[in-house]
């Protein structure tokens, strides 16, 4: 229960961080999408449901920030959430160095949605800018998703207890 | 009925990506105003951006003005230099200005200066990150509304596209999502100014036969109730005939410098001064 109630407000403290306090400490020439890693989190350790509201969520809250369609980052980040989610079984994700391998890799699929849906909705072509800036912010944040991880799991009530192992 | 346990968790990822997918849907397909809980975020992370900028830029400005001062000595001499050759420019100005005045009042033109100001700070700039925008301290609480045009002294920067009570989201000109209706001043030609994701932007629909060079300005054309005529939107740099097709490849740089924004004018479109 404590995770339906305190969700919303972790989620809006986090993309107001994210956003607010990360974006300017870098003069937001790098966005850190912490968001993306908290993602892949509940995809490798959370239930199935309250992986999906988490995602759902903080996609929603995403798409205020960021100024894009509602619904843009919340399909992004449910679709990740659910990748991730099924290859979790097959995999062991406790090396530093999967972390941030995985990281990456699900920063490349997000890429890839960040194309389609910038083309199919706004028209627009956005590779120049992703190659420009969406590339490194996925470098920085794949070297500190292991860090990310480590935070994620200490917060208690974000899990209720059940940790899923993979 | 309850759904196998088996089959739960593809029931749940169905469920999920329906409502994102008609969400997003719903969002594109029929735009209207910024919705509550889209005004109530952008409310909250405003102020919080705000208390961290102020130390932020008070340590960038502590840094270029008292420690970072290498090259100030030979700059002070090219701006005194720059300051003469502009002295000189502007009463060059002023007399074109007396005259366009004077010939204004003949031809009872509506002079742009009729429109309606609301000043605004520049609380973020995030021109680097896939949309390129700003986020400004006025919002519909101030009169702000979405599809105005924003400006400054330098020229054209954007429109607003979404308005909380107190913040509002600039699109800028050199967004690909943005488009305006644009003119060459010197030749009078007309065409699409539209943004192209970097600091440049693409006049848009010039035949081959006309004759734009680099160095022309473009101004709004008027054509559209979104910006009144004749606003500076910026400076040809190239304009290629080479390529194939009917029209040239005309790159416009933006007369706005967007990283050294600080207040912009929201100009008022429908709210004119009383004389």
């Amino acid at each position: 229960m404590t995770f339906y109630v305190l969700i919303p407000w972790f989620l809006l403290m986090l993309v107001v961080f994210q956003h607010a306090v990360l974006g300017t400490v870098f003069f937001h020439s790098t966005a850190v999408e912490i968001s993306l890693v908290l993602v892949i989190y509940a995809g490798l350790r959370m239930a199935v449901l309250k992986g999906s509201i988490l995602s759902l969520l903080l996609g929603l809250m995403m798409d205020c920030i960021t100024g894009v369609s509602s619904g843009f980052y919340a399909l992004i980040y449910v679709s990740i959430f659910l990748m991730v989610y099924l290859v979790s079984s097959q995999i062991y994700a406790r090396s530093t160095l999967f972390v941030v391998l995985f990281t990456l890799c699900c920063g490349f699929v997000e890429g890839i949605w960040l194309l389609v849906l910038n083309k199919m909705i706004y028209g627009t072509n956005i590779l120049p800018d992703l190659i420009l800036y969406f590339l490194p912010q996925l470098a920085i944040v794949s070297l500190i998703s292991p860090f990310l991880f480590k935070f994620f799991h200490r917060i208690g009530w974000l899990h209720d207890g059940y940790v899923r192992s993979s | 009925m309850s759904i196998p346990k088996k089959y739960r968790p593809v029931a749940i990822f169905i469920l999920f990506i329906a409502f994102s997918v008609i969400i997003l849907i719903l969002s594109t397909k029929m735009p209207s105003d910024t919705v509550y809980p889209r005004r109530f975020i952008l409310d909250v992370t405003a102020p919080v951006e705000r208390l961290i900028r102020i130390p932020l830029d008070k340590t960038i400005n502590v840094w270029n003005r008292y420690l970072f001062l290498v090259g100030l000595g030979d700059e002070n001499l090219r701006l005194k230099k720059e300051n003469d050759r502009l002295k000189n420019q502007l009463l060059k100005y002023q007399e074109g200005y007396l005259e366009g005045l004077r010939l204004q009042k003949l031809l009872t033109l509506k002079d742009r200066s009729d429109y309606v100001f609301t000043t605004a700070r520049v609380i973020e700039i995030d021109q680097k990150s896939l949309i390129k925008m700003i986020l400004i301290n006025k919002g519909t609480s101030h009169g702000i509304s979405k599809g105005l045009p924003v400006m400054n002294d330098q020229g054209v920067i954007g429109r607003v596209i979404e308005t909380s009570w107190h913040v509002s989201r600039v699109l800028l000109i050199s967004d690909g999502n943005s488009n305006i209706d644009a003119l060459v001043q010197g030749t009078r030609v007309q065409g699409m100014l539209q943004g192209s994701g970097t600091m440049r932007c693409i006049l848009k629909y010039i035949a081959k036969t006309e004759d734009v060079k680099a160095g022309d300005l473009v101004v709004s054309s008027g054509m559209t109730e979104v910006f009144p005529k004749g606003l500076l939107l910026g400076t040809v740099i190239r304009a290629d005939k080479k390529e194939s097709g009917l029209f040239q490849r005309i790159e416009v740089v933006p007369a706005v410098d967007f990283t050294r924004l600080e207040e912009v004018l929201v100009l008022m479109v429908g709210d004119k001064k009383k004389k």
